[in-house]
């Protein structure tokens, strides 16, 4: 006995046959099946094993409330694990596979841990594996094994995921009665309005109800037509932020029309909503009531029963045991009845019935003051106990009744997540036994059954209210029943389906002393996860009530988070994925310097030519090729990526004088000078030249990486704490192509192009700059080197740059130029004992870098008192050095650790080395270092350690300028 | 979260840098007490409630804000220009 497809009825498109696989075996179903209601039609009931006892498992809901029936959907190679059947509808060629079991659905071994007395009690696993020998962290790899849900896959996603921002009136979440009635009212008001629901259809509860549906197919006709709606259906509003910002995911594959992903095509989009008025109609749910046995599939509620045959026209079994506490139970009868269904007895916990409900159960065996005591079945529901109760407590032996669905109606809870994911504390209501949405925002309102307005009609008269109020008084008559004591050796009665959280497990964490709910909560695991309590908070939290002796909002209310039901992860990272994720820059020059074969690496967000190989050439060749033809003729280097900020105004030179840690009111029109900037807490922040181009005009150049840092650093200053200085900065980095040209010929070079300045030593010295022409194109020439060479940057308008680079490089051939890249750059900079990045790691300050005279002692600037603070100047702070393995041909690695010959070596040593690599110029590995009493110890043999692999390396202490430490090629 | 910039209007949160607490006073650049710097460069209040902090419109004018927020509900009281504050 299980589940049939009906003749005729529901919201199925009988032409439209579709085909999917289930573990294997194929399900036929129609166009509008859900994969649940094609499953109970194919007479399947058990389709998942149970998180920790590995129970089987039927349907208990027909929507997002399901906690059993979870999932994996296959599509190929990938697999997204805990999926609900009732919200996943069935298209062609579907693969679905039932989890959390082993070997197979019907037969599962792990199911032993059912039989085991005591074991995956609440808190089992820390108690008994946490004193273990081994500890806690290795049992955790088995036991994680044998509770759980499905597995995630392990390769990258192919789905693509779009993103969506929406702006607009009125957003309403929910299409049940309340949220049509108010998307129209709110219409009709010339307003214009989103309507999300994340069924398939719109309607709500009111899809299960057969007397709703003219009602519904002239709201929705008239949704359709209206031009200031616009509906999106399969779309969960997942999360609400500050603000009126929602996180909504509308599902755009898996449907019967669409099918299965397209990869060329998003499979979900997430829309980001600001709305200036949110309309909360997000339903209620109905809840269920705790009993021995409760988890037999058949077991399910009654609403659910009513809608799978009313939606999808398949009736869950042949006979059936209606179980209810109040009115709205009654309600199914008609629906039951009319799929053929047998009802072998309608059990109601209230002594007396109203004359309304007597009716609608006329000529069925009504049993007042009597409960469901016991389910019988495992793998599917054979019957039922049934025992008189009185007080909360079964009196007397229990008779017993054959049924293969038992249908249990525990009366509504309101959906009230959204309304509390921003921390509302949720408002109980006594009469009505839930908890309504608490003090919300003025820009939200909640109308409908969230408000305790159970029947359609009282929903839609609240929804048509200027402010919709809650429900003063529960228009259901019902009688508080949590749970039917189970009698002896009755079997585990569940609270939480997803969780396997049993009553007993709730009354053992009380007796452990939990009297905090949210403890209880976390010790039992009752309600957390993929399910969020939906079916299982409120009476864990009225039975945690019961046990403490006191009322249900004493106890509390557990807090809701997003997302509402699980959102993909792609959904959330959308198209920021892969090269996308961050933005890349790319310099005037990448075109020039791909058809010379450059190799290009990622620094920061610039891509830059990282070497120029030519043939069989690795790296290391190429590298030391570049270096040593620049030095011995000219290169070429692109140096675009310098930040580069334009400033401008009378105060320029006050303000760079208290930026900078050296003198800037001295610099004349004309000059360059290097400076270094410190944090407000002393330590260096970024350095680079700043020339000065006229009287009140300024350009700065900083690290490529620091450019964006010290332009937010030089905003902050003048807008928030010197907004007197009279200075304009604009970040120029991208107008600007850039080049160096290094080398002892570059001087013969550019005169053989430049026209319009001189650039003999006397017209254009060491740190001075000039305007000219190359070709007709307008450039800056400064003259400036951080190869240790005779070199110039030119500068470019960047439309420009590539058409000057073209002229440099063709008049270059006669001189043997050379490209040059960053690996090549940085190894003559360390040549040089320069300091760049390894070196200024945001630890050092000016003196551990040897810089000490460029900070002025004549005037103030940012940083120059904590500069000195008594931790920041003691001597044996590691100090910068050069470091020269004794073997020359054995390489130094940067992160390397340095101690002192013949000590322990224990701790982060007496320094590091920072940057290495090996000299052309000296024919030996080189690097620069940071070095306790480095300047004291030229001369010494220190060890470097590598804390990776151990290696040991003897170094010879230096000075950090190894090659031409005079600067005579420089300054030529 | 979303920030009314006095020159572009509302715009969302992703487009602000957040600096901190606005309510330290730089110290003269002629003060030479280590003790007033370290106040001002490390000290900061962590208030419950109204929270004037600096903001700048960093992925859009680039102009520096001062927003007073309540830390309890992320509910923006009040924004202005940093340039404008009275100091």
């Amino acid at each position: 006995m299980s589940g049939f497809r009906l003749p005729s009825g529901g919201q199925i498109d009988r032409s439209r046959p579709m085909r999917m696989t289930f573990d294997g075996q194929e399900v036929t179903g129609f166009a509008g099946d859900t994969v649940a209601s094609a499953l109970m039609a194919s007479g399947r009931r058990v389709l998942a094993r149970s998180f920790k006892y590995h129970r089987p498992r039927g349907l208990v809901g027909v929507g997002v409330d399901e906690p059993n029936a979870l999932v994996e959907v296959v599509n190929g190679a990938t697999v997204d694990p805990n999926t609900r059947v009732t919200t996943l509808e069935l298209c062609d060629g579907l693969v679905v596979r039932s989890q959390n079991r082993w070997p197979s659905l019907g037969f599962d071994l792990m199911s032993l841990n059912d039989w085991v007395p005591g074991i995956f009690s609440a808190g089992f696993y820390y108690k008994t594996f946490m004193s273990l020998p081994g500890g806690w962290m290795f049992y955790e790899r088995i036991i994680r094994r044998a509770a759980g849900m499905g597995q995630a896959g392990r390769l990258p996603d192919p789905a693509r995921y779009d993103r969506a921002h929406l702006y607009c009136d009125v957003l309403v979440v929910g299409g049940g009665p309340a949220g049509l009635t108010a998307a129209l009212k709110a219409a009709d008001d010339g307003r214009d309005v989103f309507l999300v629901e994340q069924d398939i259809a719109l309607g709500g509860q009111a899809q299960s109800e057969p007397d709703a549906a003219p009602w519904l197919r002239d709201v929705i006709a008239r949704i359709t037509a209206h031009t200031g709606i616009t509906v999106l259906t399969r779309c969960t509003a997942a999360g609400d932020y500050d603000d009126r910002t929602l996180m909504l995911v509308e599902r755009l594959s898996y449907t019967p029309d669409k099918g299965l992903p397209d990869p060329d095509a998003p499979q979900a989009r997430l829309w980001i909503t600001r709305a200036d008025q949110v309309i909360l109609a997000t339903g209620a749910m109905e809840r269920s009531i705790v009993f021995a046995g409760n988890d037999a599939p058949g077991v399910m509620l009654a609403s659910a029963a009513a809608g799978y045959i009313q939606r999808y026209g398949v009736a869950p079994g042949r006979r059936a045991v209606l179980f209810t506490n109040n009115d709205s139970g009654y309600d199914q009868i008609s629906v039951l009845k009319s799929a053929g269904i047998e009802i072998a007895a309608v059990v109601d916990c209230r002594p007396v019935v109203s004359g309304n409900c007597a009716e609608k159960a006329r000529g069925l065996w009504l049993r007042t003051g009597h409960a469901v005591t016991q389910a019988i079945g495992r793998h599917a529901l054979q019957g039922v106990r049934i025992g008189r109760i009185s007080g909360g407590v079964v009196q007397g032996p229990a008779g017993y009744e054959a049924c293969d669905i038992c249908l249990v109606s525990g009366g509504w809870t309101p959906t009230i997540h959204l309304s509390s994911h921003r921390g509302t504390r949720p408002a109980y209501a006594r009469d009505l036994q839930a908890f309504l949405p608490g003090d919300m925002d003025p820009a939200y309102r909640a109308c409908g059954a969230v408000l305790g307005h159970w029947r359609r009609q009282e929903a839609i008269n609240n929804a048509l209210e200027l402010v919709p109020t809650p429900a003063k008084s529960c228009s259901i008559d019902h009688m508080p029943l949590w749970e039917v004591p189970a009698a002896k050796g009755a079997g585990k009665a569940f609270v939480d389906f997803q969780h396997d959280v049993t009553a007993s497990d709730i009354r053992l964490a009380h007796r452990e002393g939990f009297v905090s709910v949210e403890h209880m909560k976390r010790y039992t695991t009752l309600g957390m996860a993929g399910d969020q309590g939906k079916t299982s908070n409120l009476t864990g939290l009225a039975m945690m009530s019961a046990c403490l002796g006191q009322d249900l909002p004493q106890t509390g209310t557990t807090t809701f988070r997003p997302p509402f039901t699980p959102v993909p992860l792609g959904a959330l990272a959308g198209p920021d994925r892969g090269g996308a994720h961050t933005l890349l820059r790319r310099t005037p020059f990448r075109a020039l310097d791909k058809a010379a074969g450059a190799v290009f690496v990622n620094l920061g967000h610039w891509q830059r030519a990282w070497y120029y190989p030519r043939e069989n050439e690795d790296i290391e060749d190429a590298y030391k090729r570049e270096a040593r033809d620049v030095r011995a003729g000219v290169g070429l280097c692109d140096v675009s990526t310098l930040g580069k900020i334009a400033l401008k105004g009378p105060d320029t030179a006050e303000f760079l004088n208290r930026v900078y840690t050296n003198g800037w009111k001295t610099l004349r029109v004309g000059y360059v000078r290097y400076g270094l900037m410190l944090r407000e807490d002393g330590i260096v922040m970024d350095d680079g030249t700043t020339a000065r181009l006229g009287p009140d005009e300024y350009l700065m150049t900083t690290t490529s990486g620091g450019a964006g840092k010290v332009m937010t650093h030089l905003e902050y200053l003048l807008d928030t704490q010197w907004p007197d200085l009279r200075v304009h900065v604009t970040s120029v980095t991208d107008q600007w192509g850039g080049v160096s040209l290094a080398g002892p010929k570059s001087r013969e070079l550019l005169q053989s192009i430049v026209t319009g300045s001189a650039l003999d030593g006397t017209a254009l010295p060491h740190m001075a700059l000039t305007h000219a022409e190359i070709a007709d194109t307008p450039v800056r020439i400064y003259r400036l080197s951080f190869s240790g060479e005779l070199a110039y940057e030119i500068f470019v308008p960047a439309g420009y740059a590539e058409h000057v680079y073209k002229v440099i490089w063709a008049a270059g051939k006669k001189f043997n130029i050379t490209r040059y890249g960053v690996e090549a750059l940085g190894t003559m900079r360390i040549e040089k004992g320069h300091v760049a990045g390894g070196e200024l790691d945001g630890r050092t300050t000016i003196f551990d870098l040897g810089l000490g005279a460029m900070a002025s002692s004549k005037k103030e600037y940012i940083g120059s008192v904590l500069q000195h603070r008594p931790g920041l100047r003691s001597a044996d702070r590691p100090t910068l050095v050069g470091l020269m393995p004794v073997d020359p041909m054995q390489r130094l690695t940067g992160g390397t650790l340095l101690y002192s010959e013949g000590v322990a070596v224990l701790g982060p040593g007496e320094g590091r080395v920072t940057s290495a690599t090996w000299s052309p110029a000296l024919n030996r590995h080189i690097a620069l270092g940071l070095l306790a009493n480095g300047p004291s110890r030229h001369g010494e043999t220190v060890v470097a350690i590598s804390a990776v692999d151990g290696t040991r390396i003897d170094v010879t202490v230096t000075s950090p300028h190894f090659f031409d430490p005079e600067g005579e090629r420089q300054y030529a | 979260m979303r920030i009314r910039c006095p020159f572009c209007g509302e715009r969302g949160l992703e487009e602000f840098s957040p600096k901190g607490d606005a309510a330290p006073k730089r110290p003269a650049l002629s003060n030479k007490d280590p003790e007033v710097w370290h106040s001002f460069v490390h000290l900061r209040e962590n208030p419950k409630g109204q929270h004037r902090e600096y903001f700048q419109h960093s992925g859009g004018c680039r102009a520096w804000l001062i927003v007073t927020r309540d830390t309890r509900t992320h509910k923006i009281l009040d924004v202005t220009l940093a340039r404008q504050e009275k100091r």
